[in-house]
């Protein structure tokens, strides 16, 4: 054996160390969490271009509550210290609207973008700066259990007076929905949602969040008959 | 379990062993070894997609590495020694046993940059190539740290004794 083949020998082989066994529950715990991190960068990057996505609608004025069709229970809200913190993922959505000083935004949150369909939470918050730590969660909303990537409407929130702030009916629509409506319980009119696309990671992972326009510091609309059509003019899913 | 994962548990636990080694050259100590080891793994996963249809092994070699020399980068003086551990007496490194341990120890009075250079270079068997882009070195100096190093090592180890089998020293003693 060459002395250099003794040095590699000596070094596959270190007599004074044995190696530990790894906690891979922890490994994987934690490499998922510096995944969301990393994620969550992306998606704060996102919310720069978020104004160029609207993708139309048209404004809608008073009213009162909306059925919520889809939406289950909220979620806890997340915590800087909760190791599975949720972390925003995609596009973050700017409704045109604010109250006293603050935009009212529209997000995704996620403990697991690898596992929307269980995970997915649409957030109504608001912000100063536009930046993720400026974030103010206002209204959680996502359906329970599974199915959350599934085609329909999802996590449907009713508009309603919040703290003195009215709040728009908002939710989101996974399929090619060109057109999203509701009727005004109290005038009979059709009204129609304002959209922006929204997607994760995988190619497959895309949704619309809409939400219906309102005047900040009047009661919302009651809005019924929640309709999503496709490019012909045909109904796609109907909810409430 | 997200997607892949069962392909990253194959993986950590056929590698996990070899980077703790590795990191315990690196460092010198087995505390240190466990814990940049388990980081090392915490941040494959995290590019567990992007990585494992590549060479994830690779990718854990210079995480580690990184890792570990990270300090490197900083402003701070080196303090390389250039005195080698005294040789063992003849009665000591008579097994093989004592014999790696000499090494050992010999490869920690190296300067880090040399350590790197030979853990990445005889441990890992990368090339030259690629110990520099992993180091953020030239091709010289890599050349030229790998020469010294070995050249340390050889001088000193040449005063070591033949290596005698466990067998034989046992039959010897």
């Amino acid at each position: 054996m060459t002395q250099l083949e003794e040095l590699k020998d000596a070094m596959h082989s270190p007599p004074d160390f044995r190696p530990a066994p790894m906690d891979l529950q922890q490994v994987m715990a934690s490499g998922g969490r510096m995944r969301r991190r990393r994620r969550l960068l992306v998606g704060g990057a996102s919310a720069l271009t978020v104004a160029a996505l609207l993708i139309g609608g048209n404004q809608l004025a008073g009213g009162s509550t909306f059925p919520t069709p889809a939406a289950g229970p909220s979620a806890p809200l997340p915590s800087a210290v909760n190791s599975s913190a949720p972390g925003v993922l995609g596009a973050v959505i700017e409704t045109g609207r604010q109250a006293e000083g603050r935009r009212w935004i529209l997000y995704v949150e996620t403990v697991d973008p690898d596992n929307l369909d269980e995970t997915l939470t649409l957030i109504l918050g608001r912000t100063k700066t536009g930046t993720i730590d400026d974030f103010r969660p206002e209204i959680e909303s996502n359906d329970p259990g599974a199915g959350r990537m599934a085609p329909g409407f999802h996590a449907v929130k009713a508009g309603r007076l919040l703290n003195g702030r009215t709040t728009p009916t908002f939710g989101y629509y996974v399929g090619d929905a060109t057109r999203i409506t509701a009727r005004d319980a109290t005038t009979g009119k059709t009204v129609e949602a304002k959209r922006a696309a929204w997607s994760g990671f995988a190619p497959t992972e895309k949704a619309q969040i809409f939400w219906f326009d309102f005047t900040e510091g009047r009661p919302p609309a009651t809005l019924t008959d929640l309709t999503a059509y496709d490019a012909n003019g045909s109904e796609l899913h109907v909810a409430g | 379990m997200a997607r892949g994962d069962d392909e990253f548990i194959a993986f950590a636990q056929a590698s996990s062993s070899r980077l703790q080694r590795a990191a315990y050259l690196l460092t010198g100590d087995q505390h240190a070894a466990e814990e940049a080891a388990q980081a090392t793994l915490v941040r494959v996963y995290a590019a567990w997609g992007r990585v494992s249809r590549k060479d994830p092994y690779a990718y854990a070699r210079t995480v580690l590495t990184n890792l570990v020399t990270d300090q490197w980068r900083r402003p701070m003086r080196e303090y390389a020694t250039e005195t080698m551990p005294e040789p063992p007496a003849a009665q000591d490194v008579a097994d093989v046993v004592s014999k790696r341990r000499w090494l050992i120890t010999a490869l920690r009075a190296l300067s880090p940059r040399e350590r790197a250079v030979i853990v990445l270079r005889h441990f890992f068997d990368a090339s030259e190539a690629e110990v520099a882009r992993e180091l953020d070195l030239s091709a010289g100096t890599v050349k030229s740290l790998n020469s010294r190093a070995l050249a340390k090592l050889r001088i000193t180890a040449g005063l070591v004794p033949p290596l005698r089998t466990e067998t034989e020293a046992g039959v010897g003693q």
